[in-house]
């Protein structure tokens, strides 16, 4: 029983992590993107493919590449998206998801394949393991709540209110939103490589869209721009979706009954919301 | 190469048929409607039920007509009840509003698929018989004829439709300037119903002809609604040529990538989100679409 | 002495011509103001000069700078600000935060606090620096968007229809603001349709028709011009039959 508490606390650091970092691209930037699954990947495979070659990298280095890559990768998306309009941008990051996806399952000689990576590392002491990733938890949260006093911080919900009176008064619109991409891909890496790590495992089918739109669920469910409300939104959202699979239920209660509960929450919330303001 | 044309033309008519449902909502709505791939699925399904319960009793392509009809019906029927209730609630909202509702009905109608179709794809036999016909050195299936005669058809009426009709002048009128068309005494909430009808019914066609050479499955919605919106985005979003166009283009550009430039199969669909890239940065408003911004 | 210059400034959205070869000299120290029948170009000249729209052709050259073409918050850095003809405050963020976004540039970080304060309370702000943008009444939303512009101190201030919607004692203080904005050594230039307040405020005016300059001049000049009364009224042809 103590063991499967852990487990829950260890999903729900992570989780949190990948909800954090969308939070602050969409909730604090207002820019609705859709591949935290792919930016999580990246942060995965960093650390699977630095340690399958290198077994003894200490892992602070390993950290420092994941936080490296999962930036740069969130500034390709970002790119593009400078001149997106909302919903484009919806879109181009649901196809760069995709690519990510394609590009693990076929580039077979550098990831794997289907079949994924494996980790040579040994598996963690659960509670060990845990108080890592609230550790991390911890720091992120601190740091966005940092970021978010200060004046880049506020330009961001300048930009979410209205970009173009926000290049109007001198923001830089574009490299705040590229270095809101990068933070929050980097975040999410993070999130990647602590799921690597704990699995002792990367591979492609844990890093569906599906995953992607769990995580827009939490951050809805806790309140767009509210990062203590995204915590609680990915305790929720952690435990309706892995309480049943950890009981040993998910034979009995499908796995799409969940997905159409966060359906169901994302489309209610939405409308409950706009039906009190 | 004249064969790869055919061939790209033919699944390139498809993406046009399901872009045509993004287009025409959008252009009313400004939003896309991320379930619309979803809305199709479900048609598709309803589409295989009613051809596997009649084609006992009645001539096959009697079934299969009603079977499609029926497929059309349902997804029509689908599409203005999720309106209703997932979109005009929030017609007035901020922007991202719309669009995270749009998300979670496209998971709420995908999932209920897998539950109650199950998830294992199921097969929708050809109702005549595909032996492939020889032109010269060109080889055309009836299946690729049947596509691309409905396809064709199915746009020209679209275009009539819209043309000459007195609800397809309000429906225009509307999505120009829905606040003036309303004033002219337009119901646009009618127009609106009138493009989901319009949307949905013709992505069930597109379901429908896709899954006779494939299989019906609960994904099947996601990534020829993805294909189909970079088309419908290539082509301007907005505009109804244009979705036409952006399909056709996409459907020849993948078969040519795969034929004639050896990209590997399995990367495919990269083509695709290339090209949508590609095109957002060069063109952000599409070939056809039209400069348009927030006025200021 | 010439602040800001536009030379055959000329901008076409797909074939339709807004602003038509445009030659404008905003005069340094003065209120100028911009008038003309709707769609004359007014507006989209205004966003040729702040960045907001891409001239097709032409050039605009502020303090001896050719800034054609830049980004508008490079065009803001430099020291031209604006408001818009549709309000486009930052609404959920408050009154405070409003300025203080704006401000960051020019205020040391020690100060920016109190700076942004002191703006606020300069315009008669500083009662609701809490409330949230959006929950202010119409007038004062008007008042925090020029706040808002002014907190980025600018050399140069562009006003798009900054008394539509306002009452008359409310514009008459927006004309009292306007007037100790130019005494304090700002440039202004005013779109405007209310006549009175152009007529009474601007030492200089440019009438724009179909995105060409038809006219400027001082007031009397501009009021007593056959064109600028033929582009308003039409062409008076019933009155010659």
């Amino acid at each position: 029983m103590s063991s499967f508490i852990l487990l829950l606390g260890i999903y729900f650091g992570i989780y949190a992590l990948l909800a954090l970092g969308q939070n602050l691209i969409t909730g604090k930037t207002g820019l609705l993107s859709l591949c935290q699954a792919a930016f999580m990947a990246i942060g995965a495979y960093t650390t699977a493919i630095l340690l399958s070659r290198h077994p003894h990298l200490s892992f602070v280095y390993v950290g420092v590449w994941v936080i490296l890559s999962g930036a740069i990768f969130g500034l390709l998306i970002g790119i593009p998206t400078l001149r997106l309009k909302g919903d484009y941008l919806a879109i181009a990051s649901l196809g760069f998801g995709e690519i990510v996806k394609n590009v693990l399952l076929n580039a077979d000689t550098l990831t794997g394949g289907p079949m994924g990576i494996s980790l040579p590392i040994k598996s963690f002491d659960k509670g060990l393991f845990l108080g890592m990733v609230w550790l991390v938890v911890c720091l992120v949260l601190l740091g966005l709540i940092q970021l978010q006093r200060s004046h880049w911080g506020r330009g961001l919900e300048a930009i979410r209110e209205d970009e173009l009176a926000a290049q109007s008064v001198g923001l830089n619109t574009p490299l705040y939103k590229g270095a809101a991409f990068m933070i929050g891909a980097a975040i999410s890496a993070m999130a990647g490589m602590l799921w690597a790590l704990y699995h002792g495992s990367a591979i492609p089918q844990t890093f569906d869209s599906t995953l992607s739109i769990m995580v827009l669920c939490m951050v809805v469910l806790g309140g767009l721009g509210n990062y203590y409300g995204s915590l609680f939104g990915t305790m929720v959202i952690v435990v309706i979706s892995e309480l049943p699979r950890l009981l040993g239920f998910s034979a009995i209660i499908p796995a799409a009954v969940n997905q159409i509960l966060f359906g169901i929450i994302l489309v209610s919330l939405v409308i409950l919301r706009q039906k009190k303001s | 190469m004249l064969q790869h044309l055919l061939n790209g033309l033919t699944v390139g008519s498809i993406y046009a048929l399901v872009a045509l449902g993004y287009t025409l909502v959008y252009g009313i709505l400004k939003f896309i409607n991320f379930a619309h791939g979803d809305v199709l699925m479900i048609g598709t399904y309803v589409a295989l039920m009613v051809f596997k319960g009649l084609k006992s009793f009645i001539e096959i392509p009697f079934a299969f007509g009603i079977a499609v009809l029926a497929g059309m019906l349902s997804s029509a029927l689908l599409g203005v009840v999720i309106e209703r209730l997932a979109y005009r609630p929030l017609r007035h909202a901020p922007r991202l509003a719309p669009l995270i509702s749009a998300i979670g009905v496209s998971v709420i109608l995908s999932n209920s698929a897998a539950l109650i179709f199950g998830t294992k794809s199921q097969r929708f036999d050809m109702p005549f018989n595909n032996t492939p016909i020889h032109c010269g050195s060109l080889v055309v299936t009836p299946y690729q004829g049947l596509i691309l005669i409905t396809a064709f058809v199915m746009m020209a009426l679209l275009h009539v439709f819209i043309k000459t009709t007195r609800t397809g002048k309000a429906m225009r009128a509307s999505s120009e300037n829905p606040l003036v068309a309303e004033l002219m005494g337009v119901d646009t909430d009618r127009m609106i119903r009138f493009t989901f009808i319009w949307g949905s019914a013709l992505g069930a066609i597109a379901g429908i002809l896709v899954s006779l050479d494939y299989k019906v499955y609960p994904t099947l919605g996601s990534l020829i609604g993805l294909k189909a919106f970079i088309a419908a985005v290539v082509g301007g979003i907005g505009n109804i040529s244009g979705a036409m166009l952006g399909g056709l283009l996409l459907g020849v550009l993948e078969t040519y990538g795969v034929a004639v430039l050896g990209i590997p199969v399995g990367y495919k669909d990269t083509v695709a989100f290339v090209l949508l890239i590609i095109i957002l940065l060069v063109r952000p408003s599409g070939l056809l679409g039209s400069n348009k911004r927030d006025k200021v | 002495m010439t602040l800001l210059s536009t030379h055959r400034l000329h901008k076409d959205f797909g074939g339709i011509v807004a602003v038509n070869d445009l030659d404008l000299n905003i005069e340094k120290g003065f209120i100028t103001g911009i008038i003309g029948p709707n769609g004359a170009g007014k507006t989209t000249s205004f966003n040729c000069m702040t960045g907001l729209d891409v001239p097709t052709s032409g050039q605009v050259i502020f303090n001896d700078i050719d800034i054609t073409g830049l980004p508008t918050y490079r065009i803001n850095r430099l020291g031209i600000a604006r408001t818009f003809q549709n309000l486009r405050l930052f609404k959920e963020m408050t009154v405070f935060e409003n300025v203080r976004v704006a401000k960051h540039r020019t205020s040391s970080a020690g100060n920016l606090q109190k700076d942004s304060g002191l703006w606020l309370e300069k315009l008669g702000l500083w009662t609701y620096r809490d409330e949230r943008a959006k929950d202010l009444p119409y007038g004062l939303q008007k008042r925090l968007e020029i706040a808002r512009a002014m907190a980025t101190n600018p050399k140069l201030l562009f006003l798009d229809e900054p008394a539509a919607g306002l009452n008359q004692t409310e514009t008459q203080e927006i004309m009292e603001l306007i007037r100790s904005f130019r005494d304090s050594g700002l440039t202004v230039v005013v779109i405007e349709h209310d006549m009175h307040l152009i007529m009474n405020l601007c030492q200089h005016i440019t009438v724009l028709n179909f995105g060409q300059k038809i006219a400027e001049g001082s007031p009397e000049s501009v009021r007593n011009d056959p064109q600028v009364i033929e582009a308003y009224l039409g062409k008076e042809d019933h009155a010659a039959r």
